[in-house]
């Protein structure tokens, strides 16, 4: 018995010897947004990347008790330049003086200039998905100016920008505009999958951020090959189906309406029987009311709600097939989603023409597309006119 | 026991000079009582004569030990007013004890042993002249506390009446809460000297036979020179003294025992406490409080949940903190990670140094609570809390959110129904504290997973102490977490196993077991 | 008159039911679904899941049903009525062997993940100890403990797995799911045996059967028992192929842990859901080893029958924690759990068939 304590405490003293890991809260650095530029001074063979880490500084949060009004600012933004992100990331340790510690990281900025280069942006993303240490939550944006200076605007609801950038983002739902910025679990999926993809394009103006058009990536070398527009990305969003809400502007005989988009579906069909040439169905479904108009005649006028409806899928099909014929003509890259149907649907066929899609034959650029638009108006709003056109004139 | 007590050594054995027979000679006789006892002042030996005076007679007893109306109106007056006594001494000593004498409890002693065990515990003593025997009549009074509300468990609404040191007082609580004939109290002698009276309670027809057997034999095997309290006793008979848990519940209320007592469990009540001992325990029965089923089920069924968190909070929490601060930071919400690193800024300890500063301070509070009397105590409560926890903020030596943590810890603590159970909770809640301090949450689950192996092995009595949980009973689980509706409890506890498995006799007779 | 019965190391078939599926979820299924989204294309790693699952929970029920004939007697004891005593002791030792071995694999397998998810520099020798240390204190407690702890733990683990399961149904895409039946048939052999690797530890039936109370119940419980751990990792498996989609799985170390990692608990106390998932799956891991360790320990006690079992515990730990500490990397750990499993299919398989065949041309009753 004696024998079997005395191995015990032999045991426990060894594991008093411990705490390997042990690392308080306040000596950790939090590290709450990532800035990846391309660096001003190139040398060497390989591009040089300026890394951009916001760190928390607690301090500046204040104590509540001291009513968070300390003139200390809340994070410190640290940049360092360098070939290899892990040995940037060691090398800001030795200058902060506590090590970056990235569990709490909110959001990823890339600059436009340094995902065109080749194969740059998918060397960035990959320590970033290999790290135990972050979360598949993280969003990642492209930046259309310098990268860093997104980490610096000085907002004013939240105290730090690259948490201000999420911020932004839950307000997606009203704008249709916009797409969410990508998280970094899906990320890792189109990289694997080899599907284009689309990252929004933020822009810092005057301590705000605006969220304007998106950026394509190649799925295969993983860089910048375009940008398009808000205006396109509602169209793009329309056919996906991911539209969470927004507004179109129509005219319905010369009187211009705003119609609000409530819920959005797609249903797309793919008809891949002859493999060189194949025929996309898509059919989209919106629900919204009539937010704004800047006319006076009835809406609950049956024959006026037709024209009005008429002239609102013409309006959606025009913005959808535009699109459309943007990405099948001038970019001739499908970031619609178009593979990842095929793949779904149509795997065998897939297979066999998987390589001819955007390049060698161009079957997606020769792919038929047809649109039709569906729309319901469920109400005009709580009154049917706001001024009497017959009174006035 | 062939061996009298009182011969402690041999030594004195020789220097002893009285006869341990009683013998027919009164003088003798009493003078053998004084001896014995040193002749203490409060020895009351009266010697009178009855009969027209033809016979010698000596009452002797204990002063304060005995109720002197009793002496007074029924052994003194009715020897008096005796007449017409039979003149042969050992007929006499029989009329005496089967007429004269109104007092209803009544019986013979053959030794000094006897006398002396008697009178010790407040019973009176009649010599008579010329016959070797004596009468001991039960006079017990003294000092006694009243009944009143119990101290360590107050309830909202239950009865308002506790045990009190009395032995018979406390048999009588019990008797009113249960009028049943089966109910069984068997009497034991604990104690080489104190000669204290243990009752062991039960129903017989619903305990376990095998249960109440194991009970009594342990108390069997009880050798100690006193037991002052019922802890004695429990310490004595409980399963493992490694156990950090309590295997037999103490209470101070009768409702609680009887309750106990119709569940099939044994009750053990020792004379000059007021804490009795309710046997065997389980995790889940030390959980639960008289209360729970005083009030609607709804109610008592988020208290009961509200009180597992509470037990949660009171072994966990200030190891959670210490895992989650200095381990997992990526666990806390990103703002509560910052605003708990704005916190801690210029805190000089690790948390784990932190927080055994904290609560060893909080024991030190509550047992300085304990101490003093009750006035003082709050003051205590008021020093502490505010004083000591706001000042040991604004000095720096802890965070704010420790004093959270803490705090929280020890409300979730003193919520907790039973006191054992409460500490042996911060028994735990200090080694969860280490485990977390080396391996952060690994550590605590390790702990945890511990604690669940040392649960499982643990008996009561014979009764696993992890049941109804594992093995498994889900009948019982009526009456665990949740508290089912009164009518729709219809067993008694399945664990248990007891005789009488029916709690009511409506709706299915026909499958009623013998 | 009812006796009191606690103290005697019975059990009942509903603790057989709790123990089969208390020893099978362990660290397998935290990498199954990469292993088979890597051989599978879309949802099409359910069929082999499913198809094993069933075969499994046959041999389940037949190596109950088979044990059930010898009741109250030790495997050692009918095996050497059957196949004479030296045989018999050479297929306890053998089970006894990989029993040993499976709780080596699964205590080096989770300090790996462990040191993976929860730490960065503590020695994988020192996580892989205290385990150890926790497991022997469980195994020297009594065997009804054992079986206790397994019923306080899988409503928790079958909880957490839940959980898991239902908080990410918002992130789960049908597209991800489809294409369907698209895998080539002549790949399925190999992905059998991949997917049986996660079907461990049946063997226990041939042991633990001793000590049910009443036996003709048992093959029944086992079967059901089965059931849990088949339904659970198909549930798995298809949650992450919806979430992930098949590339992503077959590129995840831990996919199941990942799937933790999507999960966000509205209110946010908990940020990082996967080392609460982890932790808690932990205590799987935990009563996997535990068993597998108390089979080994009570294979070698009914051979040596003088031995303490305290004593047998003792010359069984150090050789645990070498064997666990061998493999030197991740590969070679997963050679070790690839060569391991098969080991235990072809046993528990040839001794099915053995030991029937055997009895049947030997003509050795079933005293039933």
């Amino acid at each position: 018995m004696n024998k079997k304590y005395l191995f015990l405490l032999c045991c426990f003293c060894f594991f008093l010897t411990g705490c390997w890991d042990e690392m308080n809260i306040e000596e950790r650095g939090f590290v709450v947004g990532v800035a990846f530029d391309l660096a001003e001074e190139q040398s060497g063979d390989s591009p040089m990347i300026t890394m951009t880490n916001q760190f928390v500084v607690p301090a500046g949060f204040g104590t509540p008790s001291e009513g968070g009004n300390s003139s200390e600012k809340p994070y410190s933004n640290l940049s360092v330049t360098g070939q290899s992100l892990f040995e940037m990331t060691r090398e800001m340790a030795t200058i902060q003086g506590n090590a970056p510690y990235y569990e709490h990281l909110q959001s990823i900025v890339v600059a436009e200039e340094l995902a065109q280069e080749p194969h740059m942006f998918e060397n960035v993303m990959d320590l970033l998905i290999r790290d135990p240490e972050m979360r598949r939550e993280t969003r990642v944006v492209v930046s259309a100016k310098k990268a860093k200076d997104i980490l610096e605007i000085e907002p004013t609801l939240e105290p730090l920008p690259a948490m201000h950038i999420n911020t932004v983002n839950d307000n997606i739902d009203r704008a249709g505009g916009l797409i969410q910025p990508l998280r970094i679990g899906e990320l890792n999926e189109y990289m694997l999958e080899e599907y284009n993809y689309l990252i929004p394009i933020v822009r810092a103006f005057e301590d705000r951020i605006i969220f304007n058009g998106a950026g394509i990536f190649d799925g295969k070398s993983n860089q910048l090959v375009d940008t398009i527009s808000g205006l396109e990305i509602f169209g793009v969003n329309l056919i996906t189906g991911k539209l969470k809400g927004g507004f179109i502007n129509f005219k319905a005989k010369d009187e211009k309406m705003v119609y609000e988009i409530k819920q959005a579906k797609s249903n797309i069909k793919i008809e891949a029987d002859q493999t060189d040439h194949i025929t996309i169905d898509i059919e989209i479904d919106t629900e919204g009311n009539i937010a704004e108009t800047f006319g006076g005649r009835s809406l609950l006028d049956e024959n006026y709600m037709e024209v009005v409806n008429k002239h609102l899928r013409e309006e959606i099909k025009h913005q959808v097939t535009d699109i459309l014929k943007k990405g099948q003509e001038e970019i001739g890259m499908d970031f619609f989603g178009f593979s990842k149907i095929m793949r779904e649907k149509h795997y065998k066929t897939w297979e066999k023409i998987k390589g001819d899609w955007e390049d060698g034959k161009n079957i997606f650029q020769n792919a038929t597309i047809n649109v039709t638009v569906e729309n319901t108006i469920r109400t005009v709003g709580t009154t049917n006119r706001t001024k009497d056109l017959k009174r006035s004139e | 026991m062939g061996r009298s007590l009182y011969r402690k050594n041999d030594k004195k054995k020789a220097e002893e000079n009285f006869s341990l027979e009683i013998g027919t000679n009164l003088a003798e006789n009493l003078g053998n009582v004084r001896k014995m006892l040193e002749n203490p002042n409060d020895l009351i030996i009266r010697e009178f004569t009855i009969g027209n005076g033809n016979h010698r007679t000596a009452i002797v007893y204990i002063d304060g030990l005995v109720e002197s109306v009793y002496i007074q109106d029924h052994i003194m007056e009715d020897l008096k007013q005796a007449t017409e006594l039979p003149d042969d001494k050992q007929e006499l000593f029989d009329v005496i004890q089967h007429e004269v004498i109104t007092l209803t409890d009544i019986e013979r002693g053959q030794s000094l042993d006897d006398v002396s065990n008697a009178i010790l515990s407040g019973k009176t003593v009649f010599y008579l002249d010329e016959v070797n025997q004596v009468l001991i009549m039960d006079t017990k009074g003294g000092e006694n506390r009243s009944v009143e509300e119990p101290q360590s468990e107050s309830l909202i609404r239950g009865p308002r009446e506790g045990f009190v040191e009395d032995l018979s007082t406390n048999t009588v609580l019990i008797r009113q809460q249960i009028a049943d004939p089966n109910l069984r109290f068997k009497n034991y002698k604990v104690g080489r000297r104190s000669k204290k009276d243990l009752l062991v309670v039960y129903m017989d027809g619903i305990a376990n036979p095998d249960i109440v057997e194991e009970v009594k034999r342990r108390l069997e095997t009880i050798d100690i020179d006193d037991a002052p309290e019922s802890g004695y006793i429990e310490q004595w008979i409980e399963d493992s003294f490694l156990s950090p848990f309590p295997q037999v519940l103490s209470t101070e209320r009768p409702d609680k025992a009887a309750e106990g007592m119709l569940q099939g469990k044994v009750v053990i009540m020792l004379d000059r406490t007021p804490f009795v001992l309710i046997a065997p325990a389980t995790f889940g029965s030390s959980m639960h409080s008289p209360e729970d089923y005083y009030w609607r089920w709804s109610l008592a069924t988020l208290i009961r949940m509200l009180r597992y968190l509470a037990a949660f909070i009171s072994v966990f929490l200030p190891a959670l903190y210490i895992a989650l601060v200095s381990y997992h930071q990526g666990l806390i919400p990103s703002k509560l990670a910052f605003s708990i690193a704005a916190s801690r800024h210029g805190v000089p300890f690790p948390p784990f140094i932190e927080a055994l500063i904290m609560t060893v301070t909080m024991e030190l509070l509550r047992e300085a609570g304990l101490r003093l009397p009750t006035a003082i105590g709050q003051t205590i409560g008021i020093v502490g809390g505010l004083v000591i926890g706001e000042a040991a903020v604004s000095a720096g030596i802890v965070s704010p959110i420790m004093v959270i943590v803490v705090a929280l810890n020890a409300i979730a603590s003193f919520s907790l129904p039973s006191y054992d159970i409460a500490i042996s909770f911060r028994i735990l809640q200090f080694g969860l504290m280490c485990a977390a301090a080396i391996f952060g949450l690994y550590g605590i689950i390790l702990g945890y997973i511990m604690i669940n192996i040392h649960l499982v092995n643990l008996t009561s009595f014979g009764v696993p102490y992890s049941a109804p949980f594992a093995p498994n009973f889900l009948s019982d689980w009526k009456d665990l977490v949740l508290r089912a509706p009164i009518t729709m409890k219809k067993k008694r506890p399945v664990f248990m196993q007891t005789n009488d498995e029916k709690l009511m006799n409506k709706g299915d007779i026909g499958n009623e077991k013998v | 008159m009812k006796r009191f019965k606690y103290g005697d190391e019975r059990i009942s078939e509903r603790d057989i039911m709790v123990a089969i599926p208390s020893i099978v979820i362990g660290v397998g299924i935290l990498s199954l679904p990469r292993d088979l989204a890597a051989l599978t294309i879309g949802s099409d790693g359910w069929i082999p899941l499913l198809v094993v699952g069933l075969m499994i929970i046959f041999v389940c029920w037949a190596i109950a049903k088979f044990a059930s004939g010898f009741p109250n007697q030790t495997f050692l004891t009918y095996a050497s009525k059957i196949v004479t005593k030296p045989v018999a002791i050479v297929l306890t030792c053998l089970f006894a062997i990989v029993s040993i071995f499976i709780t080596s694999f699964q205590i080096r397998k989770i300090s790996n993940i462990a040191q993976q998810y929860l730490f960065d520099r503590t020695p994988i020798e020192v996580i892989a100890l205290t385990f150890l240390l926790v497991v022997v204190y469980a195994v020297a407690g009594s065997r009804v403990g054992l079986f206790r702890i397994n019923l306080l733990f899988m409503p928790i683990i079958l909880f957490i797995a839940c959980t898991v399961i239902v908080f990410n149904i918002g992130w789960f895409d049908f597209g991800n799911l489809l294409p369907v039946f698209q895998t080539p048939v002549k790949d399925y052999p190999k992905i059998f045996t991949s997917g049986s690797a996660a079907y461990l530890g049946v063997g226990i039936l041939w042991f633990y059967l001793s000590l049910v109370d009443e036996p003709k119940k048992a093959p029944k419980a086992a079967a059901l028992g089965m059931c849990i751990p088949v339904g659970l990792y198909i549930l798995i498996f298809i949650m992450c192929i919806a979430v992930f989609g098949t590339e992503v799985t077959s590129n995840l170390l831990y996919p199941t842990v990942e799937l933790a990692k999507v999960v966000e608990i509205p209110g946010g106390f908990f940020e990082r859901f996967e080392s609460v998932f982890f932790v808690i799956w932990i205590m799987a891991i935990f009563i996997t080893a535990t068993m597998a360790m108390d089979i080994g320990v009570f294979a070698l006690n009914s051979i040596f029958k003088n031995t303490m079992k305290i004593k047998l515990i003792f010359i069984c730990a150090p050789f645990i924690y070498l064997i666990a500490m061998f493999p030197k990397d991740v590969t070679e750990l997963d050679l070790f759990g690839t060569i391991l499993s098969n080991s235990i299919i072809i046993l528990n398989l040839s001794v099915l068939i053995l030991l029937p065949v055997v009895a049947k041309i030997r003509g050795v009753k079933r005293n039933e």
